[in-house]
């Protein structure tokens, strides 16, 4: 549980109003004057990442720092890719599909990481990621290699009775949409399941294994659980955002990429649930404004970094609840 | 006398060449309070980890309620009824005193995973009970002022009085308290010693080690410990004569 105290309770209206509110917006979006298939890009990736990155922040909180993230949400993408490819089956169940085949290789790998504690484990869950990366770049024969996969269906047109024709491939908007939905479902689930009992055994867990054990939680279950589910909504984001791209390649989902994850959500703070969305939304939209000096956005990352672990160890959302209390005052002060 | 709850027969840890636990014999019946006493390094922490399940045995066998645990993972020896503390306040430092306890409950509803994602009704009245019950478990061993505070900014007394509640929580057949008043000062010890009477008066069977004479009187029967070995066994007073335990603590000369 994140509350730290009983607060009184809150009429429903004052505590989702705001949040209700900031969801319309982002529906509005793509109806904005200024909208052009630009901005549509940035949100989608933006989306995509606040997915994976929250899916990523599950993880940790069962104590399980992984470095490999990206690898699921390739296992995802390719999953997805292939089987419509390949198979021809409708993206509208590959991309679940996609998350299915991450998860299950989330159960295996889980399960053999789930012996490994901290440091170790990210190590081995790093070096799954390059080996999982280094695997689509060599079977060229089912994943294309270093060109990567191309030549996707596409979502098509979809006909919805009442609604009208929904055409895929005329504009990146139903792709917004169809994230959006995802992105807002994952983040509902993954909230659901953080404030329910499994989440308080996962922060028991990260807390103390052994205390944990003692009043009957199993660090191996919970564990296990807390890798599926983060690698799940990594699957389903790699496969969703596959479709909406067209192409994948290996290198999307290499160790820089789990890495730019961590980051994201250490700047935006591990200990709030809102923590990753903020983390994306500032790391991903300012190398996409300044576009044209991105081959040093890895130093700007890495400045960014050692500001954050030295100044807000929190992070940025953990700057508002440091900053809380001054607001207080000044806002006091302005009422006198 | 009452059923065997606790039955433990030749059990023998060896690390290495050390036999931290050799041979012990030792029985623990129905709503009994036992005592394990011994200097520094007989083994008595060593004893907890076996039935815990937190070591192995090297041989021996532990049996609870007729069945054999030696051997069995932490989280299923608790899920049969031990609960227990640790020599050490080890707690969960980021939850408050209340979610300290509450979490403990693990074990209690069986709760599903999906049924505390959809947060059914049946899930939020099994939360609400559990809620109560914790503040009631609380309350026995007296910390129901400090609910809201974290764990890690308790002073050591109460942190060790919350091990306790945590380890009420999973609702024991079987209490093992590991110096549960270790550390405290003399108030912090008479406030644990009434809580662990409370506890005792609920009808939980306990087996504490300790090294606070005030605490062993209470005991019905002391089991003496010295390098792994039981050296005696018998009420506080039978134990407290006894040659080989004053020879253990005090030497050979001071007895002669």
């Amino acid at each position: 549980m994140t509350e730290k105290h009983e607060e009184p309770k809150k009429k429903p209206i004052r505590k989702y109003g705001a949040l209700g509110v900031v969801v319309a917006l982002l529906f509005l979006v793509p109806l904005l004057p200024t909208n052009n298939p630009y901005l549509m890009h940035v949100c989608i990736l933006i989306l995509t990442y606040v997915m994976a990155t929250s899916s990523l922040r599950t993880i940790y909180i069962s104590g399980q720092a992984s470095v490999g993230h990206a690898a699921f949400m390739g296992i995802g993408a390719y999953t997805s890719a292939l089987l419509s490819m390949r198979l021809g089956w409708t993206p509208w169940i590959t991309i679940l599909l996609g998350a299915v085949g991450a998860t299950l290789v989330a159960v295996v790998t889980g399960y053999l990481f789930s012996r490994l504690r901290a440091i170790y484990f990210s190590m081995v869950t790093l070096f799954f990621g390059v080996a999982i990366e280094a695997l689509m770049r060599s079977w060229v024969s089912l994943t294309g290699g270093r060109s990567g996969l191309v030549g996707f269906p596409g979502m098509g047109v979809l006909n919805i009775p009442g609604v009208g024709t929904i055409n895929f491939a005329a504009s990146k908007v139903p792709y917004y949409y169809l994230l959006l939905f995802l992105a807002l479902l994952t983040l509902l689930i993954l909230y659901r399941i953080e404030r329910s009992r499994t989440g308080m055994n996962w922060m028991a867990i990260a807390q103390s294994p052994l205390v944990a054990s003692s009043i009957g939680i199993s660090e191996t279950k919970f564990r296990v659980l807390a890798f599926a589910v983060g690698c799940f909504f990594a699957g389903l984001a790699g496969s969703a955002y596959a479709h909406y791209n067209g192409v994948i390649s290996s290198s999307s989902f290499s160790l820089m990429p789990s890495i730019y994850l961590v980051i994201y959500m250490l700047l935006g703070g591990m200990g709030h649930f809102a923590g990753p969305i903020i983390g994306v939304i500032v790391l991903v939209a300012i190398p996409e404004l300044f576009r044209s000096l991105q081959e040093y956005a890895p130093f700007v990352f890495g400045g960014i970094m050692l500001l954050v672990i030295f100044l807000m160890p929190q992070g940025l959302a953990g700057l508002f609840d440091s900053l809380r209390p001054w607001f207080a005052r000044v806002a006091r002060r302005g009422i006198r | 006398m009452t059923a065997a709850l606790l039955e433990i027969g030749g059990l023998t840890k060896h690390f290495g060449g050390l036999a931290a636990v050799s041979n012990l014999d030792m029985t623990v019946h129905e709503g009994e309070i036992v005592g394990l006493m011994g200097p520094n390094g007989a083994g008595k922490t060593t004893v907890f980890n076996l039935i815990t399940g937190l070591l192995r045995p090297s041989y021996g066998h532990v049996i609870f309620q007729g069945k054999e645990i030696g051997g069995k993972k932490p989280h299923v020896v608790a899920a049969c009824g031990i609960g227990r503390t640790f020599q050490f306040a080890y707690l969960f430092p980021e939850f408050t005193v209340l979610e300290n306890v509450i979490a403990s409950f693990h074990l209690d509803p069986k709760c599903g995973f999906l049924e505390g994602v959809f947060n059914t009704s049946s899930y939020r009245r099994k939360e609400e009970r559990i809620l109560r019950e914790a503040s009631e478990i609380l309350k026995l061993v007296g910390l129901e002022r400090e609910k809201g505070v974290l764990g890690k900014n308790l002073p050591h007394g109460p942190q060790k009085l919350l091990t306790m509640a945590r380890a009420l929580a999973i609702k024991p057949k079987l209490l093992l308290l590991d110096e549960p008043v270790g550390g405290m000062h003399f108030d912090e010890v008479k406030h644990a010693i009434s809580a662990i009477e409370r506890i005792r008066a609920q009808g939980t069977t306990i087996v504490l080690v300790e090294h606070n004479m005030r605490l062993m009187r209470f005991c019905e029967r002391i089991v003496v410990m010295n390098f792994g070995v039981k050296i005696a066994e018998g009420t506080y007073d039978e134990v407290r004569s006894h040659e080989q335990v004053m020879r253990a603590y005090f030497g050979h000369e001071r007895v002669a």
